[in-house]
């Protein structure tokens, strides 16, 4: 079953393409997920948010086999990802990240980059993978930039041409950390409806990670909020927006916690 | 009742000082007589009279607010007469809040110190071995196209940590090949044995100052571009990209900087060696007034095919010392630009360090 899954054919609709059970994870002797459970279904547009600190970030490089968990287990396509077995190997070439500042590396062009997922499998950079890889580039609207060096180009175009590296391969999940981070509203706007058109288009998974309140109410089918490293809310953005824990109403009503105001002490005064 | 008045203001006045404020609370004031305020609050029951105030700038709200926070911490009183709303208003504004307080970091005792530190460096020692299986590995799984790298990445990195090196050794060892002729040169003539300065410097030359000063050149120029550019790569997050798509650093990364370091310092080396020879020759032509020919017949008695093998040996072993510290420092950054810049003064530094140690130990076991 798995095994067909990564010969490339379609997941089983009721297969998760990601789970995640009881996942424990941290930095040094700090615990900062603690106990995270979820899944992410075919075809499901996933948002994991909340504040800052609360492990978003954690998660996505405990999945993605970046950082090593303490505990739990986390399955891609029903494979296992721990680090250097074959299988990861296979498994990762099904995921697409789209890391935060891009990560595109810079000693090669744009072009080189997009390519560079299928040179790593072996194929010659030219060819029919140049021609891949400028169909990718035109999907993102990036065309122009094909000989350019990261180095030249602007945040959005960056991010777009990572997003064109992610998907290369086709993947079957894509992972987006903070994907409207330093964009401004009209570029992030136009990020986010290119997410769409790929979602569709290609029948990708989409796990996001982040907490631009305009990009999850286009995006989000589904949300995670985290605080403190634990599951606050797993479900709908509607139920969220309607019936979910108030810290998660709040966060989509823009309200401050008033206990985390300051008080001022008021002063001795004499009349 | 007057009296009594006079006598509870007398007393009121004993017991509290009354300051009066200016008009403007500005930056002026705030340095000049509000620090003046910081050696009486705590120690003296305070009265500011604000009557006249009608302007607080941000210093002087941080004046005052610390004045308070003195006077509390000495256990005593400081009260404003009759502010404006406005002012407490905005004092509130710039209120600091309560100090929070981190608890202080205990010394640990040293039994405990030592035990950290000895885990510390079985775990670094630990490290360094995975890495070393990691880069052979990488470089067997390369060799055999089971891993990755750029089509021309070696090509490129030959060219980058090599060919536009060899102007800077050249001259260098030029330089340095024609003082220490020149040094040599003279004493030599003393004893009227001026012909051994070709000895001198072929020996010198082939066997030591070539291949060492092409190592610490490298080392200072290579090894840092090396570490700057892969400690850059991990701060923005590209390492970690690569990785997802399925690359294994040893291979992609440290294998095609390892193999150019391992095929140019070799070369570079003769190069240097032959540019401290032909300074050698300089000298001993225009100064010692030497023929041209002598110099290279007894050079080339002085030097044999052995000399020239060990130094290939010696070289291969400095660039693979200088490679390896570069890229493992590079890799294990972590942090922002700062880490970089630290990362790059280590492998300058340990770089040329063990290049001078692994030379001393071919000198012991080659010429003793």
């Amino acid at each position: 079953m798995t095994e067909n899954v990564l010969e490339g054919q379609k997941p089983a609709s009721n297969e998760p393409v990601l789970s995640v059970k009881n996942l424990k994870a941290g930095y040094g002797k700090v615990e900062i997920i603690k106990g995270v459970s979820f899944e992410v279904a075919a075809k499901e547009i996933r948002v994991i948010l909340g504040g800052s600190g609360s492990g978003k970030s954690t998660i996505l490089r405990n999945v993605l086999g970046l950082e090593i968990p303490w505990s739990g287990e986390i399955k891609v396509l029903g494979q296992n990802l721990s680090i250097g077995s074959p299988q990861a190997q296979k498994a990762l070439s099904h995921l697409g990240v789209l890391f935060q500042g891009g990560a595109l590396v810079t000693s090669l062009t744009v072009g080189q980059n997009v390519m560079l997922p299928l040179v790593l499998d072996g194929i010659e950079p030219k060819g029919a993978a140049e021609e891949l890889a400028r169909s990718r580039l035109a999907q993102v609207r990036m065309s122009q930039a094909w000989s350019l060096f990261p180095g030249e180009l602007s945040g959005g175009m960056r991010k777009r041409a990572s997003l064109a590296r992610a998907l290369v391969r086709e993947p079957k999940l894509l992972f987006c950390d903070e994907p409207s981070a330093g964009l401004d509203p009209l570029t992030s706007r136009e990020l986010d409806e290119l997410l769409l058109e790929l979602h569709e288009s290609l029948g990708l998974s989409i796990v996001l990670v982040s907490h631009e309140l305009d990009s999850i109410r286009t995006l989000a089918q589904k949300i995670l909020y985290l605080q403190e490293g634990t599951v606050l809310f797993d479900g709908t953005l509607k139920d969220a927006l309607e019936s979910g824990p108030d810290r998660v109403r709040a966060f989509f009503e823009r309200r401050t916690d008033p206990a985390n105001a300051l008080v001022p002490t008021p002063w001795e005064t004499i009349t | 009742m007057r009296p009594y008045a006079n006598l509870a203001r007398g007393l009121y006045l004993r017991l509290v000082t009354e300051i009066i404020l200016p008009s403007r609370l500005d930056r002026a004031w705030a340095l000049g007589e509000g620090r003046d305020l910081f050696q009486r609050a705590g120690k003296e029951e305070l009265v500011l009279v604000c009557d006249k105030v009608a302007f607080v700038d941000p210093l002087s709200a941080g004046t005052l607010h610390h004045a308070r926070r003195l006077s509390q911490n000495g256990g005593k009183k400081l009260s404003l007469r009759s502010p404006s709303p406005q002012i407490l208003e905005r004092l509130a504004a710039l209120d600091p809040g309560p100090l929070v307080e981190v608890a202080p970091i205990q010394p640990q005792p040293a039994l405990e110190r030592l035990g950290a530190w000895a885990f510390e460096l079985g775990q670094s020692l630990a490290d360094g071995w995975t890495f070393t299986l990691e880069m052979i590995l990488g470089m067997v799984f390369l060799a055999t196209r089971r891993e990755r790298s750029w089509p021309g990445a070696f090509w490129r990195q030959l060219h980058e940590l090599g060919t536009t090196a060899l102007p800077v050794v050249l001259l260098l060892t030029g330089l340095i090949g024609l003082t220490l002729a020149l040094l040599m040169g003279q004493q030599l003539e003393t004893y009227g044995a001026s012909i051994h300065l070709a000895t001198l410097m072929g020996v010198s030359f082939v066997r030591e100052v070539g291949p060492l000063l092409t190592a610490v050149i490298l080392a200072g120029r290579s090894g840092s571009a090396i570490t700057a550019e892969l400690a850059s790569m991990k701060v923005q997050e590209e390492v970690d990209a690569l990785h997802t798509m399925g690359a294994s650093q040893a291979a992609f990364l440290v294998a095609p900087r390892l193999l150019a370091l391992v095929v140019t310092l070799p070369i570079l080396a003769l190069f240097a060696s032959a540019a401290g020879i032909l300074a050698g020759l300089f000298v001993a032509v225009f100064r010692l007034g030497l023929s041209a020919s002598v110099y290279f017949q007894v050079l080339l008695d002085a030097i044999d095919v052995q000399d020239l093998f060990n130094t290939l040996l010696k070289t291969v072993v400095f660039a693979s010392i200088i490679a390896f510290l570069a890229c493992r420092i590079g890799l294990a950054t972590r942090g922002g630009s700062d880490a970089v810049g630290r990362a790059t003064t280590k492998t300058v530094v340990s770089g040329i360090f063990w290049t001078v140690i692994a030379d001393c130990i071919f000198a012991l076991v080659l010429y003793l």
